[in-house]
């Protein structure tokens, strides 16, 4: 990795120190928490898993919300400020730049998922917490990828943010789509069902299946947890594929 | 080309090609994806009213709705169908109580009890559902008189228990005249009565329903009075075996 690459990650991981990302981010995670007891309190019974399962899920949409807007208001103050014309003056290629801002975006990633599993420490075992946080992580550094590409091309924050959020929800109900498209209750030779089917089996194609990742039932189902590889080889398939996209907008816009 | 944006080959090659590989790789990691697979999920237990008031946020009545949809779209599950017949009916009634109690003017869970849930293929689910429309018709019989009456005719018609049918069909004659409810529904127990054999009663109930005064309308009069004239008849013919009954000779007003 150049030099260049590691001075803008390591800026950026700076950026995300002094701009409170830490103090929001334990915020969230107390939020969490503090649901979390509130709905063990009101179960009647199983109350543990209310509580695993509460903490899991708050947290984790609330980080995934956390590191998109961060990164979208990131970039899109680099892109007024001009700081990027000034980088892309000195010799520093344009794909430096992009890859020496998400090397940073996957550091937060990794900073926010890790003090995320400590609240779980007492109360799960070890390596379910690990594959978790993990996932976590992965999930953090793809959704920073993701949104990294959608500020580059739209250049706005309310836009970018729109667009990552609808990626999000949609990766996260990907699965239960196709399923749809497929239920019962569709009428089967219904020239709409099979161009509604045709149009979701694409979409299931270009998509990953963001539910399959960090579920808060890895935590407390004792056969919930899958194989991490093949989430790893999804998550770093679509990154490439996200950062090819924001590398193609990038080159390709005359600053 | 629009303005503030470069030629294609502007892009670098390794780019390009980069991106023609990942589009690749995605397609065919997707393809490789195992199917996501539909899984039968029970009806969880329903929380407490007073859990549910909370997550309402002070919209009790949309939180009712929101409940009675996602009950109703229970059995379709993604993927799959699920017979009513499957559903634990007693977490299901806990449900439809809860979502009377969010909005007790919703009309929702006792339609569903009586025209969804209550026309499974058994009894006992049946009779649960019954016994639900039964408990709440009291609160506020103006509004649920027609699952009531629904009710009747289940019992009557499916299950083929006069003797509830009856009890349902006599609480629904019991509540207090009200123009919201019609007579015909406030008339049932008189048919299931004459469909028990009860001829005196029926005719007896029939009689002091006409000289109450209560039916105004002419038709709803000559049809009751024929109804009447025929339990008559009837009564006649059984006592005196053998004999011809007269031809019903409607009563004009």
């Amino acid at each position: 990795m150049s030099k260049a690459v590691l001075s803008i990650a390591r800026f950026t991981l700076l950026e995300g120190w002094r701009t409170r990302l830490p103090w929001i981010a334990a915020g969230l995670i107390g939020a969490s928490f503090v649901a979390a007891e509130f709905s063990a309190g009101l179960a009647l019974t199983d109350s543990a898993s209310f509580r695993i399962g509460v903490y899991a899920a708050f947290v984790r949409v609330g980080l995934v919300l956390a590191v998109i807007l961060f990164v979208a208001a990131s970039v899109v103050r680099e892109l007024t400020d001009r700081m990027l014309d000034l980088t892309l003056a000195r010799p520093v290629s344009r794909a430096s730049w992009y890859l020496g801002r998400l090397t940073g975006f996957c550091g937060i990633a990794l900073a926010l998922a890790v003090p995320a599993a400590l609240p779980l420490i007492p109360l799960v075992e070890p390596l379910r917490i690990a594959a978790w946080s993990m996932a976590l992580a992965g999930e953090l550094a793809l959704i920073a990828a993701v949104c990294l590409t959608c500020t580059v091309t739209l250049r706005q924050v309310a836009p970018a943010v729109l667009a990552c959020g609808a990626f999000y929800v949609l990766a996260r109900a990907i699965d239960a789509i196709v399923l749809m498209s497929q239920g019962p209750a569709i009428a089967p030779g219904a020239w709409s069902t099979l161009a509604i089917g045709k149009l979701v089996a694409l979409l299931a194609l270009i998509m990953p299946a963001l539910d399959r990742v960090a579920a808060a039932a890895w935590l407390f189902d004792s056969s919930a947890v899958p194989q991490l590889w093949p989430l790893a080889s999804e998550i770093l398939v679509f990154a490439a594929l996200a950062v090819a996209v924001g590398l193609f907008d990038l080159y390709r816009v005359d600053d | 080309m629009r303005v503030g944006e470069r030629p294609l080959r502007a892009v670098p090659f390794a780019v390009r090609t980069m991106l023609l590989l990942a589009l690749a790789a995605q397609i065919y990691a997707g393809s490789q994806r195992m199917s996501p697979a539909a899984i039968v999920a029970d009806l969880p237990p329903a929380p407490s009213l007073a859990t549910l008031r909370v997550l309402a946020l002070g919209e009790p009545t949309v939180l009712a709705r929101l409940v009675m949809l996602w009950l109703q779209a229970f059995d379709y599950q993604p993927g799959l169908s699920i017979a009513f017949r499957a559903l634990d009916y007693s977490r299901l009634e806990i449900w439809l109580d809860r979502a009377l109690a969010l909005d007790p003017t919703l009309q929702y869970p006792l339609l569903a009890a009586v025209r969804l849930y209550g026309e499974v293929a058994d009894e006992e689910r049946q009779r649960r559902m019954i016994g639900f429309v039964q408990r709440h018709f009291a609160a506020d019989p103006a509004r649920r008189w027609p699952w009531m009456a629904h009710a009747v005719h289940l019992a009557k018609h499916r299950l083929h228990d006069l003797d509830l049918a009856l009890a349902l069909a006599a609480q629904l004659a019991a509540v207090q005249a009200d123009p919201a409810i019609p007579n015909w529904a406030r008339q049932m127990h008189i048919f299931v009565l004459e469909d028990m054999g009860e001829l005196d009663s029926a005719r007896v109930l029939l009689g002091g329903l006409l000289d109450s005064g209560e039916i105004t309308d002419p038709h709803e009069r000559w049809f009751l009075s024929q109804r009447l004239h025929e339990l008559e008849t009837r009564k006649a013919g059984r006592a005196q075996p053998g004999s011809v009954a007269p031809a019903a000779k409607p009563t004009s007003e």
